[in-house]
């Protein structure tokens, strides 16, 4: 049975179950409350971001549902994301963390993962103006707070 | 209105707890003790930009009465850490405290409303409740959130959660560096998580003294403005680097929960001093959450061994929170490791045995307890997983040929040393041995005397002694009995063993045989 879904801007998406189920938050309201034909609101995620959550939840509806592993050390996994979600996390700086948000929101552990990896790969190895012109960061720092934060943290600077 | 405005702000959180309890527990490493609630609540406040509550004498004892009481419930349940349910163990008891404290704000007037509001709301997962059990109560529930498109998204808006999952990605501390230098919103976001971690990682061990260095000498004030943000700290440096290091640092490191240290190079003095500076008499409210993991001890010479006496009589502030304490040539008197192990209930590793057995001739005979300090009272101690301390002081010689009241003497030993560690049931690496092997010692020692440095006057761990005791100890899969003189290689225990310990591998040095019982059974010459 399909599920209607109502984007922020009133878009409806139907989906199958399975797929919208990728979503806990989903699947936990279908499971205390029952299935029925009304639509559930998401007045958190805009049409253009719930597109690109639902291409990511039709890729994904026949994975294994993730168990968390508390021993599970996160900045062992930091490189470890699929072709696939490479490329779809290939999106304007916007949409990455509009997805991450909407991926927070709705519980969807996976794609809540590969967009952290996808931030944490892109700010990895670069300095901090190149990942100013990454995120279209402007400085504001002045010349001397930046000094000082030089000074206090120069020990954590690798050599 | 307020106190349930509060309850409601906590309730929100629920949801986001469960999903990202690992984050949380990176950050917290420790149950609540008694005065967890209230640390939690002011983090709390402070990654949500929200202003802490004022911490009057009264809110504290809220804090300390509601956590201690939930305490008492969950201490049975610790050893398993999955099955622990955050929201259970900390939302809870500090909404109830909160609540508590804001009825009695309100009763008399002494609250301003406008300080409990957030500075700015963070998106975040609908508060689901048994009252919206309907499908139309889930929908309005779901339309009452805060749209995310209020501003555009961007690293600073994400909320406090998200910038720890992302800041665990980033692997080196440089990578963090970069970030606190590329604008103030990302300063203030990531420099608290630079500063949660010192660990002198670099192969030139320099981190340490680059940070004292440059707070001693350019006078930057780095240690006392962030060193109370400091929660894990390992280090392997001089012993010149840690006592500067001490003497910039704050008085206090107030969430400091895991200490490592690394090295033979550090003093008595220094070692208890750092213990003292993470103590919970510290400051009143101090610090709550500590794990000691002193590790890795290099070994050169048994005189340069730095957990002596002082660092020992510091440790005891923190018996009541202690949870891992693997201290290598730690100087420890009976009597002191008796009281540790009867005044730490949350203890789950104790080892003061040498990782390395090479290194255990230069550590000479570890401290060890005497079985007649085992008597009473009871070992608090009932979640250890890791034992790892020699037994001393029974009589030793053949059953028939000792005399009847040392014979006696010696079955009460027994007794009262097995009763004490039948009781250990999570117990899975049992570590008695010295690793005093005759064979092995030649190399290290010119006047090796085996009579003197093999362990007679150990726990024999035969049947005959009363080995039957430890039969629910199911778990165990460590016996290292190495360097002691035992007969658990009699016919007898290794039907025993194999029935009653099927996951252990026993480890002596008493035989040269190997042989394969239920479990695996392992005799390593």
């Amino acid at each position: 049975m399909p599920v209607t879904l109502t984007s922020l801007d009133n878009q409806e998406f139907k989906v199958d179950k399975e797929v919208a189920e990728r979503s806990i938050l989903i699947k936990n309201m279908i499971e205390d409350v029952g299935e029925s034909d009304a639509p559930i609101p998401l007045p958190n995620v805009s049409a253009a971001v719930l597109t690109k959550v639902i291409e990511y939840c039709e890729h994904h509806r026949n994975d294994p549902v993730q168990v968390q592993d508390e021993t599970d050390d996160p900045r062992k996994r930091s490189n470890d994301i699929e072709e696939w979600d490479m490329k779809f996390m290939q999106v304007d700086q916007e949409m990455l963390f509009e997805i991450i948000l909407a991926a927070n929101y709705l519980d969807i552990k996976p794609l809540l993962d590969v967009g952290c990896k996808t931030v944490a790969n892109i700010i990895k190895g670069k300095t901090p103006e190149e990942i100013r012109k990454a995120f279209n960061i402007v400085n504001d720092f002045t010349p001397e707070e930046e000094a000082q934060i030089k000074k206090e943290n120069e020990w954590a600077e690798d050599r | 209105m307020q106190a349930k405005e509060i309850l409601s702000k906590l309730s929100l959180t629920k949801h986001e707890t469960k999903k990202h309890q690992r984050e949380r527990f990176i950050r917290m490493e420790s149950l609540p003790d008694e005065d967890a609630g209230l640390v939690f609540w002011e983090d709390y406040c402070d990654l949500h930009n929200w202003p802490r509550m004022p911490t009057s004498a009264k809110i504290h004892q809220y804090a300390r009465e509601f956590v201690s009481e939930k305490n008492k419930e969950i201490r049975s349940r610790w050893t398993d850490v999955d099955h622990i349910d955050a929201h259970d163990l900390l939302f809870k008891p500090v909404a109830r405290f909160m609540y508590r404290s804001l009825a009695e704000s309100d009763s008399h007037s002494r609250n301003d409303p406008e300080e409990l509001q957030p500075r700015r709301s963070r998106p975040t997962s609908p508060k689901v409740t048994q009252q919206s059990r309907s499908w139309k109560a889930r929908t309005q529930c779901l339309q009452q959130q805060p749209s995310l498109n209020a501003a555009a998204a961007s690293f600073a808006t994400l909320p406090p959660e998200l910038h720890f999952m992302i800041a665990a990605l980033l692997t080196r501390k440089q990578d963090l560096y970069s970030c606190t230098l590329v604008s103030r919103d990302w300063h203030q976001i990531l420099n608290p998580i630079l500063w949660n971690n010192i660990e002198d990682d670099c192969p030139s061990e320099i981190r340490i003294r680059i940070l004292t260095f440059v707070d001693k000498v350019l006078g930057t004030g780095s240690l006392q403005k962030y060193g109370h943000l400091i929660q894990t700290l390992k280090i392997k440096c001089r012993k010149d680097d840690l006592e500067l290091f001490m003497d910039e640092a704050p008085d206090k490191f107030s969430r400091l929960h895991s200490i490592e240290l690394i090295g033979n190079d550090y003093s008595d003095d220094v070692i208890a001093n750092l213990l003292r500076q993470c103590s919970r008499q510290c400051g009143g409210v101090g610090p709550r959450r500590v794990v000691f993991n002193i590790d890795d001890c290099l070994i050169g010479e048994k005189s340069e061994i730095g957990f002596g006496p002082e660092s020992a009589r510091a440790l005891k502030d923190h018996f009541p929170t202690l949870e891992v304490l693997r201290a290598e040539g730690a100087v420890f008197s009976s009597k002191e490791i008796k009281k540790l192990l009867c005044s730490t209930p949350k203890l789950r590793e104790f080892n003061i045995l040498p990782k390395d057995p090479e290194q255990a001739p230069w550590l000479g005979f570890p401290s060890s307890l005497r079985a007649s300090d085992t008597a009473h009272p009871n070992w608090a101690c009932t979640s250890l997983v890791v034992f790892g301390c020699p037994v001393t002081g029974i009589p030793y010689g053949e059953y028939g040929k000792l005399m009847d009241c040392v014979q006696q003497k010696r079955i009460e030993l027994h007794k009262s040393v097995y009763s004490q560690l039948a009781r250990l049931t999570h117990l899975e690496e049992l570590r008695l041995g010295t690793h005093y092997d005759p064979d092995n010692m030649d190399s290290f020692s010119d006047d090796y005397d085996e009579w003197n440095d093999r362990q007679y006057d150990c726990l024999s761990m035969t049947l005959e002694s009363g080995l039957d005791m430890l039969k629910r100890l199911k778990n165990l899969r460590v016996v290292d009995l190495e360097g002691m003189d035992v007969g658990i290689d009699g016919e007898g225990e290794q039907k025993w063993v194999a029935e009653h310990w099927p996951k252990a591998s026993v480890l002596t040095s008493s035989d040269d045989t190997e042989e394969d019982g239920g479990g695996l059974y392992v005799l390593i010459e």
